[in-house]
């Protein structure tokens, strides 16, 4: 046990390095020590320069359970020795790792339960990922390349690849095909590592939402379908800004592509000049087809991406409106209505006879239009529930019913209702028992709007 | 003001009072006294830094521990914090020390 230290070790020390004795030594360091316990004993504390500070805490008495028996028992009040090391010793053991830093965690930041390893490593582990996720995605098309069971439009996409592939690698026989395949999809990874994570935003974003599809087409084929020709009816003017916007991008991944096999066909035979061209023309067309669905889908699952900002847009604004056409008619009419009933009074103490009802009832009116509107005032104001204190917010009875129309969503229910998004589990917490997936509820289903306020 | 500075002293023992207490027990003078604490303290905190256990017969344990890393929230602001992982000398008393001070 080297690791282990005694006294012993300590009195050779300092009796070689003080040309002591060692008896001596010895006699010291157990001296110190033993002062150490007896200061402790005396006085409950006890510092030491270059050590550290001993103390006697005090322990109440509390109860306990033994783990064994289940039995319940008292462990009695009693005293025990707490060391606090030095600054400064702190500073010189902790001296490996006194680089690090506390950090400020942002809000976004999602640490997996198992300690993150090195902050270092993050990038080049990233990238690692992402070249397995276009591997795996390449895998994940040849997989769907033997399925039969894939959707008519993704499958006529597919099998044109397929065709593609099989053009290429013509001499080769099937096996060798798949090898060479794959081989060249690696190289593609080490040749253009450093685009491949530009191409990998693409391809995955692509991909996914295609096998998504599919799913969705087996699954729910007899809902979708109205939905998606709802969605791609207003959903094709934002495809086609992305087409314009990805334009680039594709025609990037194109060269991609379209690079790596046409340096294959070159070194294999001069057989496949003719199919060259069709394999660019044909890259570009599957991808734009990948495009158009992964846009869709995107519109489909995220329908308040884009139509959000326009929603929000016409529901702050009347209300701003309302509130500026409110507050500066406020103070006016209160001051007429002052004026009014100065007036009106005035008319009474004047000729009490002839009380002016006219006037009184003008008075009255004026009262309860001010009431209202101060009624509304307040309501309006109130109307933008404040979302940073989200959790302060009680559901307290039903404001009022709503139907779901078609397209809507929860989050655009919330805006509408309560002027921000960040509502909506409320209203999912008050209506448990209609809606079932709070990310898909079906239109026509009629929903309760909680009324909420500050809990206190 | 001159009671409490007495009563704080007595009821805390100091590294001065600690060192002229040791060097009258073993009846070397103050400076020596002080030399061999500093040159004693260095040596255990060599040791210490290389990981090493320092066993103390009848009295307790140091030791080096390492602490993960963890996030801590502040409560009042909610702010989350990564607390990096860090190096702590701890102490373990004996079971004889344990015993008397029950």
């Amino acid at each position: 046990m080297n690791d282990r230290l005694t006294i012993q070790d300590f009195t050779d020390l300092l009796a070689a390095k003080h040309s002591m004795n060692k008896k001596d030594a010895e006699a010291f360091v157990k001296e110190f020590f033993l002062l150490i316990e007896q200061a402790l004993e005396n006085e409950k504390y006890v510092k030491i320069k270059g050590l550290g500070t001993f103390k006697l805490i005090d322990v109440e008495s509390r109860e306990s359970v033994n783990v064994n028996t289940g039995e319940r028992f008292q462990i009695q009040e009693h005293s025990k020795v707490s060391f606090t090391p030095d600054g400064n010793l702190r500073d010189t053991i902790n001296k490996p790792f006194s680089h690090f830093e506390t950090v400020v965690l942002n809000e976004k930041t999602v640490l997996p339960d198992t300690p993150v390893e090195e902050m270092g490593e993050e990038g080049a582990s990233d990238s690692a990922s992402d070249d397995r996720d276009l591997s795996s995605d390449l895998e994940d098309v040849n997989t769907m390349i033997d399925h039969p069971s894939v959707a008519r439009s993704v499958s006529l996409a597919i099998e044109k690849e397929d065709k593609k592939v099989e053009d290429n690698f013509v001499p080769e026989s099937s096996q060798e095909n798949d090898y060479f395949e794959r081989e060249g999809s690696t190289e593609l990874n080490l040749s253009d590592q450093s685009e491949v994570t530009t191409q990998n935003n693409e391809t995955t974003e692509e991909r996914k939402p295609i096998m998504a599809k599919n799913d969705a087409d087996e699954c729910n084929v007899p809902v979708v379908p109205n939905r998606i020709s709802e969605e791609k009816r207003s959903a094709e003017e934002i495809i086609a800004l992305e087409l314009q916007k990805h334009k680039e991008i594709s025609s990037k991944a194109e060269m991609l592509n379209a690079g790596s096999p046409e340096e294959k066909v070159k070194l294999q035979s001069a057989k496949n000049n003719e199919s060259k061209t069709h394999t660019s023309f044909l890259v570009a067309v599957i991808f734009i087809v990948l495009l158009i669905c992964g846009g869709t889908l995107v519109y489909i699952y995220n329908p308040d991406l884009f139509s959000a900002p326009s929603n929000s847009d016409s529901i702050d604004m009347p209300v701003n409106e309302k509130k500026e056409s409110i507050i500066p008619v406020l103070p006016d009419s209160t001051s007429k209505v002052n004026q009014m009933e100065n007036e009106a009074q005035k008319v009474v103490n004047n000729n009490i006879e002839t009380t002016d009802p006219a006037a009184n009832k003008k008075s009255v009116d004026e009262k309860k239009v001010i009431d209202d509107k101060k009624a509304e005032n307040v309501k309006e104001q109130k109307k933008p529930l404040d979302e940073a204190n989200l959790s302060k917010y009680v559901a307290v009875g039903t404001k009022t019913t709503h139907k779901i129309k078609v397209g809507e969503t929860l989050t655009k229910v919330s805006m509408q209702f309560y002027g921000s998004k960040a509502f909506w589990p409320f209203i999912v917490k008050y209506n448990r028992d209609v809606i079932k997936n709070p990310d898909n509820v079906p239109f026509g289903t009629v929903i309760k709007i909680p009324e909420l306020a500050i809990k206190k | 003001m001159i009671s409490t500075c007495l009563e704080r002293s007595l009821s805390n023992m100091n590294n001065k009072e600690f060192t002229s207490e040791l060097s009258d027990r073993l009846g070397y003078s103050m400076k020596d006294t002080t030399d061999l604490i500093s040159s004693l303290l260095s040596e255990m905190t060599l040791e210490l830094q290389e990981g090493k256990l320092i066993t103390v017969q009848g009295f307790g344990t140091f030791e080096v521990r390492k602490k993960a890393e963890r996030i801590s929230i502040n409560p009042t602001t909610k702010q989350r914090m990564l607390v990096p992982p860090k190096l702590v000398l701890s102490f373990r008393p004996s079971n004889v020390m344990k015993d008397k001070f029950k």
